[in-house]
């Protein structure tokens, strides 16, 4: 089904791939090019998608979901739109915007598991959204070590 | 008419005899004589060459023009008091001749100082002169005059200002007007008050939604704190809360106001809606609330609720509705507040701005467009609007015969005015926002996407110093470059349900206005929900106000003993279509909550109907039996109400056969295939709920979305064809599609153009009837009358490409 890595019932194998990642976090960088990709897919998904973020996190999430199903094979573009996902979830977490925790958690998993692929840290892959990198990466390994 | 200087002392005998005489002649003395009003114009230097108006409580009027020292004399025709504007083109001041010298030359000052007078009595001097007539005169009495006067006196003394021994009647007093220092102890002090900067704390809120308990801490009620790591949450919102956080903030400035930028009210939790908000209003009034913009939800209502909630009066009878001390009119008439004897409902004593929603009928704006607030010598000028976009978010019946203006133009328009009239500093109020990807509250760097809230800032004249937003449910607190301006502005928003609010604190210079400015979000820490958690040291927590949890508590009491109350029963629960393994609606489905509200609006719409549709975004809850409960389970009031929370009408309108089929096809037809999608079914659409007696069958292979980033061959709009006409049937008769059919449904689809895309009803419908019963008193006459409920068995079949024929 090629839907099936966004599906939540699946959710806790992502989750071990993010427990993972923490355990060992990869080392090889990506490509000035993928960078480009990777910075560009997250720049579409904020313009696109971050405006649906209203009373809940629903239609942010349809936004994103559906951006991605647009790479059904994995490619650096998923993992922009994924981490775009990812901060604007844990975004409205920070005024616990109604369902900002379980998108979180799912968009952590989905990340993670595109990080993997890549081999990116978490450091690398921030500043492809705006924000203060040193607080969101706390944050985003803080989540993980809750996970395990 | 105007009367030149040289002929005063002749006017002046004259007339004093005149009305002498009128005097000595007994009831004639009333009749309209001849006044002169006097003063100086000043700012500190003369206001020369500058156009004096006069308007009288009985409609006479006159003008005249100040000579160099600021002098003028008007003699007008008519009756005290009347109200003075004088303008030089750069500022525009009022005062008020009311009766000081000998009751026929009266001697009004026109200065910084009369204008913050003027201000004290109305909110918007340049209103109240253009509207000035009899009625608005009654208010002008010699109490409300020396009240304000003192009002103004004590705020200069508490912003610094040393006021001379000899200046005790800034009206009618020696105001000698120089441009050198020569002038006397009264001109000095108006140099004094150009020679200093002043601070305005402006404290602001949005989107509290009725919110007067404690949000939960899933959905608005918790923060998360910068701590120099990864942030710490905190519990923050709830009414009680904050009053003291408002209070604490107020108590550290000498001048402040509390400000809101939209839905305030509307889409609000039980406790609030149950009484038509008027708890939120009562609140909010409490809280010190001065003036906000509307925003959309304020509408969802419509315009003569909206106009109730300023106001006052209670809700309308209707249904269940409409009871005074059960659902509406809690308000005890001397207090204006909650009462268990309450009777009345006093409205908001804050005030609603709307600049860009007018009345079509009139042209005139719905609300005042404006609302200026003086702090001594110097003045902020707040312009209220709602987003543009209104007209998409609510019914149309809501909005009818409104009309929502582009909000660049009129915020530049009525800035200029502000500031034409004296205004020092200029803050919009607008219900429109963006989106922050900050991950703790207050990030100084502003990592918005302001997406429309930008478009606007980009078009902003330099007029404006701040904007204080709403509606996207956000934080921040950013410095904004203006494109078109290239002004710096400062943009704020604070999240929703009360859990912040913003901390601005302007540095106003009366003859450069703003020059400075800190702003803050403060989160509503609440003092005793926090217990073990390290507070950074930037913030604070806040006791509970006991008076307004004491008002809380008494309308959560209200709402207990109407939620409480049962309805009747369900064999089972009641779901909504939702998508697998959440509980988010799913709106490309079929759901039995969906086709139980169906059949509620069939059976309570007056004079019946063949079928009945609702939107899915209508349908807004689940039905469920509590924990431990064995079926039939008790549904409440309260519950019934989470499911229909929108207060929408019952709506009849006739259809053909081919309609009813357009209308279906129109499901899946949203512009750019942008209707609601199930990314695990990948079915999209939004599926209208339907009665039992509409079945039908569709065909999910035609126009089915593959793959993109949207769906990129879904019918466009008038050419879908997923129905299988064949199988449509009404009551088990095939549809004829050339038969006109009545369809029961709500204003939301029914009325002006028809929501969320579905045209046919409200555009090609004929004989459509508001009939003005609301779907939530539907419900609640079904449950009461139909009870066991049960969940229905579907009435739309799917073919998809595992059941099509190959």
């Amino acid at each position: 089904m090629r839907w099936v890595f966004l599906n939540l019932n699946i959710l806790p194998i992502f989750m071990m791939g993010g427990m993972f990642l923490c355990a060992s976090q990869p080392s090889i960088a990506l490509t000035n090019s993928q960078k480009t990709i990777v910075q560009s897919a997250a720049q579409q998904a904020s313009q696109l998608c971050l405006k649906e973020m209203h009373h809940d996190t629903d239609e942010f999430v349809d936004c994103v979901n559906n951006l991605i199903e647009t790479h059904k094979i994995f490619d650096e573009k998923q993992l922009g739109y994924a981490y775009l996902g990812l901060v604007g979830c844990l975004s409205a977490m920070r005024i616990s915007t109604l369902h900002s925790d379980i998108c979180t958690s799912h968009y952590l998993a989905v990340t993670d598991k595109l990080m993997k692929k890549y081999k990116v840290k978490d450091e690398e892959l921030c500043s492809s959204v705006p924000g203060n990198c040193s607080v969101r990466v706390a944050q985003i390994k803080s989540l993980r070590r809750k996970k395990i | 008419m105007p009367i030149n200087k040289k002929t005063i002392l002749f006017c002046s005998i004259f007339s004093t005899s005149l009305l002498t005489l009128l005097v000595a002649c007994g009831p004639f003395y009333n009749v309209q004589t001849t006044l002169f009003v006097q003063g100086i114009g000043a700012v500190g230097a003369p206001l020369s060459n500058a156009t004096v108006k006069l308007k009288c409580s009985d409609g006479g009027s006159a003008d005249g023009t100040t000579d160099s020292s600021g002098f003028y004399s008007i003699g007008v025709v008519g009756k005290l008091p009347c109200l003075v504007q004088a303008s030089n083109g750069s500022v525009t001041y009022h005062s008020i001749a009311a009766g000081s010298g000998d009751g026929v030359t009266v001697t009004a000052n026109v200065t910084p100082l009369t204008e913050a007078i003027v201000n004290q009595i109305s909110s918007d001097p340049a209103t109240l002169f253009s509207s000035f007539n009899a009625t608005a005169a009654t208010q002008l009495t010699t109490a409300t005059i020396a009240n304000a006067q003192t009002a103004v006196l004590k705020n200069l003394t508490d912003n610094g200002v040393t006021l001379p021994t000899a200046v005790t009647n800034l009206i009618g007093g020696q105001l000698v007007a120089s441009k050198t220092g020569n002038g006397n102890d009264y001109d000095k002090l108006l140099d004094a008050l150009g020679s200093k900067t002043y601070q305005v704390k402006i404290i602001a809120m949005n989107d509290f939604h009725g919110n007067i308990q404690s949000p939960s801490s899933t959905n608005g009620g918790q923060v998360t704190l910068p701590n120099g790591g990864a942030g710490v949450k905190v519990n923050v919102g709830g009414a009680a809360y904050l009053a003291t956080a408002i209070k604490t903030l107020k108590q550290s400035a000498t001048n402040s106001i509390v400000v809101g930028a939209g839905d305030l009210t509307g889409a609000s939790p039980f406790e609030s809606s149950i009484t038509h908000d008027e708890a939120a209003i009562d609140v909010l009034n409490q809280l010190g609330l001065e003036v906000t913009s509307v925003g959309n939800h304020e509408f969802d209502y419509g315009r003569t609720e909206l106009l109730r909630k300023q106001n006052g009066g209670c809700f309308p009878v209707t249904g269940d509705f409409g009871k005074v001390g059960v659902d509406t009119c809690f308000m005890d008439v001397a207090t204006g507040t909650y009462s268990s004897t309450g009777t009345t409902f006093s409205g908001a004593k804050f005030k609603y701005l709307s600049a860009n929603v007018l009345d079509t009928s009139t042209n005139k704006t719905l609300f005042p467009a404006t609302y200026i607030k003086r702090f001594g010598p110097v003045s902020v000028g707040f312009i209220g609007l709602t987003l543009k976009g209104t007209t998409t978010l609510v019914s149309s019946t809501a909005v009818a015969n409104l009309s929502f203006l582009d909000e660049i133009e009129v915020i530049n328009k009525y800035a200029q005015a502000l500031k034409d009239s004296g205004v020092n500093a200029v803050t919009v109020l607008i219900h429109q926002g963006g989106v922050s990807t900050a991950t703790t509250v207050n990030d100084k760097t502003c990592p918005v996407s302001f997406g429309d809230l930008g478009t606007i800032l980009d078009g902003l004249s330099s007029n404006v110093d701040v904007v204080v937003s709403g509606h996207s449910h956000q934080e921040y607190v950013c410095d904004y470059t203006g494109a078109k301006s290239k002004k710096k502005y400062l943009v704020t928003q604070t999240g929703f349900y009360g859990g912040a609010v913003t901390d601005i604190n302007l540095t106003i210079d009366p003859k450069k206005g703003v020059t400075s400015w800190t702003a803050n979000t403060v989160p509503v820490i609440q003092a005793d929900k926090n217990t073990g958690v390290t507070i950074p040291s930037a913030f604070q927590t806040f006791a509970k106000d006991s008076t307004v949890d004491a008002l809380v508590t008494s309308y959560v009491n209200v709402s207990k003993v109407l939620a409480n109350k049962q309805v009747g029963t369900i064999s089972g629960n009641i779901m909504r279509a939702l998508f697998t393994g959440t509980t988010n609606r799913d709106e490309s489905a079929e759901g039995a909550m969906g086709g139980v509200m169906a059949d509620a609006y069939l059976y309570g719409t007056p004079g019946g109907a063949d079928f009945a549709v609702v939107n899915p975004g209508g349908v807004r809850a689940d039905l469920t039996c509590a924990t431990g409960v064995s079926p039939p389970c008790p549904v409440t009031y309260g519950q019934v109400n989470t499911v229909a929370p929108f207060m929408n009408t019952l709506t009849k309108v006739n259809i053909t056969g081919a309609q009813l089929i357009r209308l279906l096809e129109q499901q899946w037809e949203a512009p750019n295939c942008t209707a609601k999608i199930n990314p695990a079914t990948f079915q999209y659409g939004r599926l209208l709920q339907v009665s039992s007696n509409l079945t039908y069958t569709f065909d999910t292979t035609v126009n089915a979305w593959t793959s993109g980033p949207i769906p990129t061959n879904c019918a466009a709009a008038g050419t879908g064809k997923r129905v299988v006409v064949s199988t449509v049937k009404i009551n088990g008769v095939s549809l004829d599609l050339t038969k006109t059919y009545t369809v029961s449904t709500n204003n939301f689809l029914g009325i002006g153009t028809g929501g969320d895309n579905f045209t046919v009803l409200a555009k090609l419908g004929t004989q459509a009837v508001d009939t003005k019963v609301l779907d939530l008193d539907a419900m609640i006459s079904y449950f009461q009358d139909k009870s066991p409920v049960s969940s229905p068995t579907p009435r739309i079949q799917k073919i998809t490409s595992a059941t099509a024929s190959p």
